[in-house]
């Protein structure tokens, strides 16, 4: 029997407009969080059911909708497509999800302004299509981008493959238009002294529903190009990196990996650890192998008995004898392009990098969203593989990856490449692969290599999220990331939100007496 | 939290009381200006103002019924962190001067982001200047607990509370501290400023910058009679030569380059079609810029406010501190 909210909704959208049937309850009672991967694996498909599933059409109909469950007194979830990997589409205290994939029109495109602006439901790839038929591109590519929406992006302020060119979406974004929790619409930029679209970027629905978005747009490029090159050392890369990024060049990609990482990333003929290639063939399908590869080549039991010792498996690939490979590339009009490129590539040599062609960049980019497509065969095979994306200065970038190596090691085979590149840092994205044959097991393993691998970050001074946000995974350690500070966010969750209705239990961790 | 609290039975029974623990016998009543010899100092004031439900302002002229804290002596720089090119400098540093200690370094602010070179930093913070330099902000809260923003080149941790700070006008914390981006000081070949009518000046400006010179930097002032005046750095000698030729061709004059000062104001992001309509005007009230890329730039909206009336920002406020223990600016 659905509760009275469910009809109301019903009655104001049309009973097409709301579902409250299984099928719904359980499609989006989980995101891409790899830890609901574990429950589903241990049967456990809907732990948290929303009571209905509700898809508006307008902004409009989301301003009915919050309103209709600020009169029921019933949370509201915010839902793009799904892809987020912290849990924070889960509807942890019930409530109504909403689909926000019905508002996807592209309003405008503006020649004169070289911006955009669209509705956020709107699918990655759908968005980056309108502008390309105008000849633009908005250079955001996350690799989640298949199944990802602009509001997604907005909620988790999201990092594109070429943001070190065109920025993170917090730097695409002009302006929103936000309906808050009492109904009304707030729209930015405004008059107000604060920025107010910062403040709502990267709430993660906490705060309000984004329903558009105005973001600067760029050319089409005309020219791109890659380079590949190995450097003998990670600490050497990283500094080559940084050396581009101060020299005022922006590269639209730029990506070193880690000694395990360079290995699953070459083609297996290279010169640097030809043997070792063959002896972690198994890995590549676990981390980085085309998705068709998957089931024939899923965790076998010497992959699982491995990654049972995590330790020793750490160790021998630290014993490898093999190079970190960067690859970097360009895009923009043609001359300055290869003028770019050339004063790059003779910094990046200049640092001890050796030149390995184009042919890695080409590659990576053939195969570069694979990777969010293949979580499933992983867990089934009792495995489970995460991604943690952390945000470092210059300065504290390699304590922060030694730190959470040496934190994480005993309990996880480990590995690393950095990217989002920035004048004044950069960011490591981890990952991280265990193995137990119970699920119970492998649930607190997994617990255990995250709690580890945040407090090393933290030690490290640096910050516990890039991109990915933070929904249920990080939360608890919130205070820990901002320490006094954590109470700014608080008062601006109490004063926007004074009755916790927009996505409670996100974000912020639990206080113990509520204002 | 991160922090150990230590609950104290307070031993002093009024807020004058309060002041002689906090600050020593006699340094502080109310009404006066403190001048802190460390940001330890601002802290142990908030804290007993919070007790007693005492007002404190950032300011230094004496102002009835309420403490006033001065930074003017906090203007240290706390570190020079040359590998990420951040320097973090205290509130109280005087732009112009952090501007020397950065040469010294061989860095710089990037231009135009804070109104007047006189300024303290955080007056500047408090009315809104310099967000896209500002990596972390350091400052007391209400209830006099110190705290700073996560330091780190991009955050996804929830809303960015530097925003927050940046233009509330001291009323959710008192700056002490910030960590800025800075860039490397080059020797520039050429500095090219060119003058003419406001509008026309933006459109060749805003061109220039689509088309040819997308990751290039200028900025741009409207004086009171119309004209405008745009101020290229340049770092090379040739992309020079082209943007002289596009305004020769536009018929607009070169000028002597000088150092410009916009005018004073709430700086406001701009689209370049808002910038074109604010030079459009016959006066330069409100129009002074900062700098241009190529999709805009900033642009002053109003004349400085120290309690911005925004009725979101005061529900936070609200939900921060109900007996709004930092009122804001004094005199």
């Amino acid at each position: 029997m659905p509760r009275p909210i469910v009809k109301s909704l019903q009655k104001a959208l049309g009973a097409d407009a709301v579902r409250h049937g299984e099928p719904e309850r359980l499609v989006y009672a989980a995101d891409m969080w790899p830890r609901t991967q574990i429950w589903r694996h241990s049967g456990e498909w809907n732990r948290y059911p929303p009571e209905a599933v509700v898809w508006p059409k307008s902004e409009a109909e989301v301003q009915t909708v919050v309103r209709l469950a600020r009169e029921h007194q019933t949370p509201v979830i915010p839902y793009g497509g799904g892809s987020g990997v912290c849990g924070a589409t889960l509807p942890i205290h019930g409530g109504i999800v909403v689909d926000m994939k019905k508002l996807r029109t592209v309003h405008e495109i503006d020649d004169f302004d070289r911006v955009v602006r669209a509705d956020v439901g709107i699918l990655g790839p759908h968005l980056e299509a309108s502008l390309n038929d105008r000849g633009y591109t908005l250079g955001h590519f996350p690799s989640s981008i298949m199944c990802s929406t602009l509001g997604g992006w907005l909620a988790a302020r999201s990092a594109g493959q070429y943001s070190s060119k065109y920025g993170k979406i917090e730097d695409m974004v002009h302006g929103i238009r936000v309906v808050l929790p009492d109904g009304s619409i707030l729209e930015t930029p405004n008059d107000s002294s604060v920025d107010w679209t910062q403040l709502i970027v990267g709430s993660e629905g906490t705060l309000g529903l984004v329903t558009s978005a105005t973001l600067r747009i760029h050319p089409l490029p005309e020219t791109q190009l890659f380079r590949a090159l190995r450097f003998r050392t990670v600490e050497a890369g990283a500094q080559a990196i940084r050396r581009v990024m101060q020299a005022g060049l922006r590269p639209n990609l730029v990506r070193l990996y880690d000694p395990l990482d360079s290995l699953l990333h070459s083609k297996g003929s290279g010169k640097s650890g030809g043997a070792a290639n063959s002896l972690l063939a198994p890995f590549r399908s676990l981390f980085g192998g085309p998705i068709s590869k998957l089931k024939q080549e899923a965790p076998s039991l010497a992959l699982g008995a491995a990654l049972s010792v995590p330790q020793a498996l750490n160790r021998v690939v630290n014993s490898l004898p093999v190079s970190s490979l960067m690859i970097i590339g360009f895009q923009g009009a043609d001359t300055q392009t290869h003028d770019d490129m050339a004063r790059a590539r003779q910094i990046l040599e200049s640092g001890g990098g050796i030149d390995g062609g184009d042919g890695p960049g080409w590659e990576w980019l053939k195969t570069r969203y694979n990777v969010s497509f293949k979580q499933a065969g992983v867990f089934n095979a009792g495995a489970f593989v995460d991604t943690m994306e952390v945000s470092c200065t210059w300065s504290r970038l390699m304590r922060t990856y030694k730190e959470v190596r040496q934190a994480v090691s005993p309990h996880a085979l480990i590995m690393a490449h950095f990217s989002h590149a920035y004048p004044e840092g950069c960011s490591i994205y981890f990952t991280f692969a265990g193995f137990r044959r119970q699920a119970d097991a492998l649930e607190r393993l997994y617990d255990k290599v995250w709690s580890e691998a945040l407090s090393a970050t933290i030690r490290a001074g640096s910050s516990i999220s890039h991109h990915h946000g933070i929904g249920l995974a990080k939360k608890d350690l919130m205070g820990r990331e901002h320490g006094a500070g954590l109470q700014l966010l608080y008062a601006l969750k109490d004063g926007l939100d004074p009755n916790d209705a927009m996505n409670p239990g996100k974000l912020l961790p639990e206080r113990a007496v509520r204002k | 939290m991160g922090t150990d609290y230590t609950l104290q039975q307070p031993r002093d029974s009024s807020l004058q009381e309060a002041l002689d623990d906090a600050l020593g016998a006699g340094r502080m009543r109310l009404g006066d200006v403190l001048v802190p010899n460390d940001t330890d100092e601002v802290q142990r004031l908030v804290q007993a103002a919070h007790r007693y439900r005492a007002t404190v302002g950032v300011g230094s002229k004496k102002t009835p019924n309420r403490l006033t804290v001065s930074l003017s002596s906090l203007t240290g720089v706390r570190d020079m962190d040359t590998i990420s090119g951040l320097v973090t400098v205290e509130a109280g540093c005087v732009l112009a001067d952090l501007e020397s200690i950065l040469a010294d370094e061989g860095l710089a602010l990037p231009a135009g982001h804070f109104a007047n070179a006189s300024d303290r930093l955080g007056v500047a913070i408090s009315d809104g200047e310099g967000a896209p330099l500002i990596v972390s902000v350091g400052g007391v809260l209400p209830d006099g607990m110190v705290f700073h923003t996560p330091l780190a080149p991009r955050r996804a941790t929830g809303a960015n509370p530097d925003a927050l700070l940046t233009g509330s006008g001291n009323r959710l914390a008192i700056p002490l501290w910030a960590t800025l981006r800075t860039v490397p000081r080059r020797s520039v070949d050429t500095t090219l400023a060119f003058a003419g009518p406001a509008e026309s000046i933006a459109r060749q400006t805003r061109e220039l910058l689509i088309t040819d010179f997308p990751d290039a930097v200028a900025t741009l002032r409207k004086g009171k009679t119309g004209r405008a005046t745009v101020t290229w750095q340049i770092y090379n000698r040739d992309h020079g030569d082209r943007i002289q030729a596009h305004y020769d061709r536009a018929g607009l004059s070169s000028t002597p380059a000088r150092s410009h000062k916009p005018s004073a104001g709430r700086p406001k992001r701009a689209l370049w079609s808002q910038i074109v309509a604010a030079m459009q005007g016959s006066t330069g009230s409100g129009t002074g810029g900062g700098p241009l890329d190529a999709h805009g730039g900033w642009i002053r909206k109003a004349k400085r406010t120290h309690r911005p009336d925004d009725p979101l920002l005061a529900r936070v406020v609200r939900a921060l501190d109900p007996q709004d223990t930092l009122g804001g600016q004094s005199g």
